[in-house]
């Protein structure tokens, strides 16, 4: 076959592939069926809690929630577990905010939070974004890119403002330092911040 | 063409065919290649709109998030003081203090409603109500225009609220995307060549050592670091080299000595790896501006000027002034000093255009905050009086320099949170937030008023509060490349260009693109 051939034929095909690709992407697609809204999380408390919620805490209408899945996605990431109402739980995250809930050692707490702030950053490539513990604690319970829960929604030391609690009932104090690092301070048993007893992981 | 045409084209490459083909290809390509290379020498011709003058921008940074809340106060009959009262109520500055400490200015644009400054500032106040310093109020980092009702729908600066991350943005002036240079280190970049045509020395100098807002795009340009003495002198050689040289500069016969001989042996081989190479560069670059520096102080050590007040010739001595207003020795005053040191003795340097940086730390008042700023703003008060006092007096000694050759302006990482995080005095204080407020000071400054969009509304939940905040954090209506911008169109940079594009990439979002000049809001420099 001559060149000229040759070329006319390869012109032919580039010409029929982009007839058939049109085609095909100009064919609607069928619409997809809405999802539907968000059923309320289930609370249930692992253990005795200060804040009983018969009803889905106020920070969970912050969250804006995910698309509800039809059917349940088969994970192929062993560390994720992909929820029906669009969350996807961080396996070893949600195992470590557990230990938040046993008794330990106020130090061991801290480095327990900071695991999970070291989670966050595994997955998005930085910590949360904030300065106030609420907005901080609501991305680990799922208001981020993934739709990711750090720390479930049932947690005994998530307050029903959103708030992640120390031991003793009082609020982290955190202190975001860089895209790597938030420093983080339990008030102490008297609950008050910048006192003796404030216990503190922060590198500053 | 002919079927034999085409196949000889191609089936028939012979070798001296393909040796003249491609020879003039390369022929054609060189030309081309370097007139790419040589465009960004054009862009820098180019960018030269400026004359011959002098002049020199200082970037003072307030590091750790200076709360600037309780540096302009509403007071008087200014109807946001209820709200200063009632929410800062434990970090608050009385108002009756203000008055004590003479710190009270007027807004001539909000129809002359009344603040205070905070009650450390009193020569501050005093160079605002002179025509000699502005604020600009509500400035912070933006990815794009942000207001309250967008805030959940528009790009954020990245890791908004953390120290590092928004320190590297107030410094490159790009929100949205990682660090790659400071828009000091651009501006340089864009006009050096042209701008210091017989510059000695980097027209960028800090005296905070290395910082961000001084690398320049592939490091073109280096920043280069002094102390109020003069060069950063190679450690361990004893202050300025007296262990290791003679006063004549020959090498002492010490080991000292002998060891600097052996080291600038060393500098002086030649090295194929580009890293002993680089290295190389670096200390005989810093050893050859040592020398340089050393022309720019025995300049400023020759001037002398008459004192306006005493009618007596006297000697250029900058420590003087700094002790004089109480802050001799501490670190801003020798950051100041080793700067005006190089403005003093700019013309054995070199360059028409310069850079400079300085900072004080010490402003992450989380706790204690009445206690722990009072300080500082002492300390940056009094030197920024000395500072403009020193400059007055280069003034008198040098005919070819004025004041309003040099511009100051202040930068921090944020503001601080309009509540505080403790209800005890002692321990209150405040945590990281957005928008702040600046300040310019210089002769080109139109002083005694604010720049920006306004005060913002001190209220949690208010207009300017970021949405579903607890404890209030300003969102910026002015972004830091608006702010910038004024600066370096004062350097020289036109708006419109392609220049201030490159220096500022992310302004087209904030300024029409027919601008000519500042908007009027923000216009607080008189462009000779």
């Amino acid at each position: 076959m001559s060149a000229k051939r040759l070329l006319l034929v390869v012109v032919l095909i580039i010409i029929g592939a982009m007839v058939v690709f049109l085609k095909f992407k100009a064919s609607p697609e069928p619409v997809a069926e809405q999802p539907a809204a968000p059923k309320p999380v289930e609370v249930e408390h692992l253990s005795p809690t200060r804040h009983p919620q018969a009803t889905p805490p106020p920070w969970q209408q912050v969250i804006l929630p995910p698309p509800r899945r039809e059917k349940p996605v088969v994970s192929r990431d062993p560390r994720l577990n992909h929820r029906d109402d669009g969350y996807n739980e961080h396996n070893a995250a949600i195992k470590v905010s557990s230990r938040l809930e046993v008794e330990q050692t106020v130090i061991q707490d801290l480095q327990v939070v900071d695991q999970l702030f070291q989670s966050y950053q595994w997955a998005f490539g930085r910590v949360p974004v904030g300065s106030e513990n609420r907005e901080l604690t609501l991305q680990l319970l799922g208001k981020n890119p993934m739709h990711l829960i750090f720390i479930p929604h049932s947690h005994s030391k998530v307050s029903v403002t959103g708030e992640l609690l120390d031991r003793w009932g009082s609020p982290y104090y955190f202190h975001p330092i860089s895209g790597q690092e938030i420093g983080i301070r339990s008030l102490g048993p008297d609950g008050k911040l910048w006192s003796g007893d404030d216990v503190v992981i922060d590198a500053q | 063409m002919s079927k034999h045409a085409s196949d000889d084209i191609l089936t028939s490459v012979s070798r001296r065919n393909f040796i003249r083909t491609g020879t003039c290809g390369l022929m054609t390509i060189g030309p081309l290649v370097n007139t790419i290379s040589q465009l960004k020498l054009m862009q820098s011709a180019a960018a030269s709109t400026i004359s011959n003058d002098y002049k020199a921008i200082v970037c003072l940074f307030l590091r750790g998030g200076c709360d600037m809340n309780n540096v302009l106060i509403p007071i008087g009959s200014n109807p946001q003081k209820a709200a200063y009262q009632s929410d800062r109520s434990v970090i608050q500055i009385n108002e009756s203090d203000i008055a004590t400490a003479g710190t009270a200015i007027n807004e001539p644009n909000s129809g002359d409603q009344q603040y205070g400054l905070h009650t450390a500032l009193p020569k501050l106040a005093a160079a605002y109500n002179a025509g000699q310093a502005a604020f600009v109020t509500n400035v912070g980092t933006l990815a794009e225009p942000t207001t309250r009702a967008n805030y959940e729908s528009v790009a954020h600066p990245i890791q908004l609220f953390s120290h590092s991350d928004q320190t590297t943005q107030w410094m490159s002036s790009v929100s949205d995307k990682a660090f790659s240079s400071g828009w000091g280190g651009r501006v340089a970049d864009l006009i050096n060549d042209t701008s210091n045509p017989d510059s000695e020395i980097s027209m960028m100098i800090t005296a905070s050592g290395n910082n961000q807002f001084m690398v320049s795009p592939g490091g073109s340009i280096p920043q280069y670091s002094v102390s109020s003495t003069g060069a950063i002198s190679l450690a361990s050689y004893g202050s300025n080299y007296s262990n290791a040289l003679n006063e004549d500069g020959s090498y002492r016969t010490n080991a000292t000595g002998q060891r600097l001989r052996a080291l600038e042996e060393i500098m002086a081989y030649s090295h194929a790896h580009i890293l002993e190479k680089g290295y190389n560069t670096a200390v005989r670059r810093a050893r050859e501006s040592e020398a340089k520096v050393a022309n720019a102080f025995s300049i400023k050590d020759g001037l002398s000027y008459t004192n306006p007040d005493t009618n007596s010739s006297e000697s250029v001595v900058f420590e003087t002034v700094f002790a004089a207003h109480g802050v001799g020795g501490t670190s801003l005053a020798e950051e100041f000093i080793a700067i005006l040191n190089m403005i003093a003795g700019r013309e054995a340097l070199g360059n028409s255009r310069q850079i400079f940086f300085i900072d004080l730390g010490g402003f992450d008042n989380h706790a204690s905050l009445l206690l722990g700023q009072e300080p500082l703003l002492a300390q940056l008060d009094n030197c920024l009086a000395a500072y403009n006092e020193c400059l007055d007096i280069i003034a008198l000694a040098d005919a070819t320099f004025n004041t309003n050759q040099v511009t100051l302006f202040s930068a921090s990482d944020f503001n601080r949170t309009w509540t505080a995080n403790s209800d005890d005095p002692e321990d209150a204080g405040t945590d990281h937030a957005w928008g702040t407020h600046t300040f310019v000071m210089g002769g080109a400054v139109n002083g005694g008023q604010f720049y920006g969009r306004g005060y913002p509304e001190l209220a949690v939940g208010g207009a300017d509060d970021v949405p579903q905040g607890t404890r209030g954090r300003w969102i910026p209506t002015t972004s830091v490349d608006e702010y910038s911008a004024v600066l370096a169109h004062w350097f020289g940079i036109s708006y419109g260009s392609s220049e201030m594009a490159t220096i500022f990439p992310n302004l087209s979002r904030f300024v029409a693109s027919n601008a000519t000049g500042p908007a009027a809001e923000l216009d607080f420099l008189a462009n000779a």
